[in-house]
């Protein structure tokens, strides 16, 4: 054996009999080609347009009773931060660490309406905090196969930063899909999930799908039931998706569990289902600016009495019914990417 | 007499460590396989400004699916195509380069280490001190 120290003027060589000089096993990579840029740092902003909130449509808290009362939500709006840094990123295996932060304000007309049941209350007062982190593992087995684990956990509440929650109504949610690259250009999966994707606690399969069309031009980024956008690349610069997201949690309401006797531990089942249309355009290689629109539908907007499993068409009763109007909604964000 | 044996074994040992530096520079010149192992890269060095180079030289599947030879976003043939810029050699890794995916398009910032005698740690970044990116494997090609 010989080491081939070839000048570049070396154009007539075979290069096709050279073998390599140690054991290599080659691994798929955990993006395809043409696919949608990976945002690393995002920061967006979202508003909602007004619409109805009806509280108390059913009750089951025992020994009280009040009446339905009908609130006028003014505005809802969303700040949020989305942080994916990847750790370690290597051919055999790449670990990202994630953390959102999602804080939801709400201007509600008439709050203080109804004083036996502070939750529009609360809401106007403190809105609601989501804070999670989470770790994503990509680990390749090969050129076709590959596993990804995801595990998190996340805080959420109408708690403030000066009366954190206890640590206690952490809620953990998870991942794991095996999964196929049969191209560089398509890659998907079939795993299941540990999520409160429709309000509350809930294990669901998923569908893990990434296509891009031979001249890029087009795109599919699927993650079914959460999401599925339908990608069209104007050019290099421009993007856009249409589709939906479907994302929920299980909030903590402490201000509510102060109001009420007998032991109630409140947990609003939030879930809502976005059917949307988004336009990305690069402002530099790795600067994008994003804006989206479309159709908030309500899934769930109920209280429960703790955390616990309820399926995602569960007809049980919960412990105070509420429903919401579906306004249309625009959201705006700036992302740091890989491109 | 003295001061000239001393200041020859001074010149010498400093010759001897310019020599070793120099092949310790340029180990990464050869044939390389990145990990998907679709493609080889010859790195060698450039005796004008004496950074270092890479071009692609073998493809496995040097053509697209209509039988022409695959091209870069921009219509660029990637076969023969230099993708990895301007190297220097500086503290045990070459630095200061760049690495161009003909495949995305993308350029990134690049840092290369020798991990041992036949890999290659290859590493391309969104920023120039190297937080943000991917490394990759590179083994070493050989004639049989």
């Amino acid at each position: 054996m010989c080491t081939t120290t070839l000048s570049a003027q070396d154009d007539d060589f075979d290069f096709s009999t050279l073998v390599p000089a140690e054991e290599v096993k080659a691994f798929c990579s955990n993006r395809i080609l043409g696919g949608m840029p990976q945002k690393l740092v995002s920061v967006g902003y979202d508003i909602q347009s007004s619409y109805n909130m009806n509280v108390g449509t059913k009750s089951n808290l025992p020994g009280i009773g009040f009446p339905e009362t009908e609130y006028q939500v003014n505005r809802t709006s969303e700040f949020r931060i989305d942080i994916q840094y990847p750790v370690i990123s290597k051919n055999n295996v790449t670990v990202a660490l994630q953390m959102n932060y999602l804080r939801t304000f709400y201007d509600i007309e008439n709050a203080n309406t109804n004083n036996e049941l502070p939750f529009p209350n609360t809401l106007d007062d403190n809105g609601l905090n989501s804070t999670s982190i989470s770790t994503v593992v990509f680990k390749p087995l090969n050129m076709t196969n590959f596993l990804i684990l995801q595990g998190g956990m996340a805080l959420n509440g109408d708690y403030t930063f000066a009366y954190v929650q206890p640590l206690s109504y952490t809620r953990w949610f998870g991942a794991a899909i095996f999964g196929w690259k049969p191209t560089e250009r398509r890659m998907w999966g079939l795993g299941v999930a540990r999520t409160y994707l429709g309000g509350a606690l809930n294990y669901l399969p998923v569908l893990y799908y990434q296509y891009a069309s031979t001249n890029s031009k087009w795109g599919l980024d699927v993650l079914l039931p959460s999401r599925l956008n339908v990608v069209y690349n104007f050019n290099k610069k421009t993007i856009l998706s249409l589709g939906h997201n479907f994302q929920g949690n299980t909030y903590r309401l402490n201000a509510l569990a102060d109001n009420m006797e007998g032991g109630v531990d409140p947990e609003l089942r939030r879930s809502e289902l976005r059917f949307r249309a988004i336009l990305d355009r690069a402002i530099t290689r790795t600067v994008w600016f994003s804006v989206q629109a479309g159709l908030r539908y309500n899934w769930e907007f109920s209280i429960d009495d703790g955390d616990f499993f309820r399926s995602l068409f569960s007809d049980d009763p919960y412990l105070i019914e509420n429903s919401l109007g579906n306004p249309v909604f625009a959201q705006f964000s700036i992302s740091w990417v890989s491109p | 007499m003295r001061n000239f044996a001393i200041l020859s074994a001074l010149l010498l040992s400093l010759a001897s460590a310019q020599i070793s530096y120099a092949q310790k520079a340029d180990d990464i010149v050869g044939i390389w396989m990145p990990s998907e192992g679709t493609s080889y890269i010859q790195i060698y060095k450039n005796d004008d400004n004496q950074k270092y180079y890479g071009r692609v030289v073998w493809l496995k599947e040097p053509n697209d699916e209509s039988g022409k030879p695959k091209t870069d976003p921009e219509g660029e043939p990637i076969l023969k195509m230099v993708n990895l810029k301007d190297f220097v050699f500086d503290d045990d890794e070459w630095t200061d380069g760049t690495i161009y995916d003909p495949k995305s398009g993308n350029l990134y910032y690049c840092s290369i280490e020798l991990a041992k005698k036949d890999k290659l740690e290859v590493r391309g970044s969104l920023d120039p001190f190297g937080i943000v990116g991917r490394t990759d494997v590179w083994v070493r090609m050989k004639t049989k």
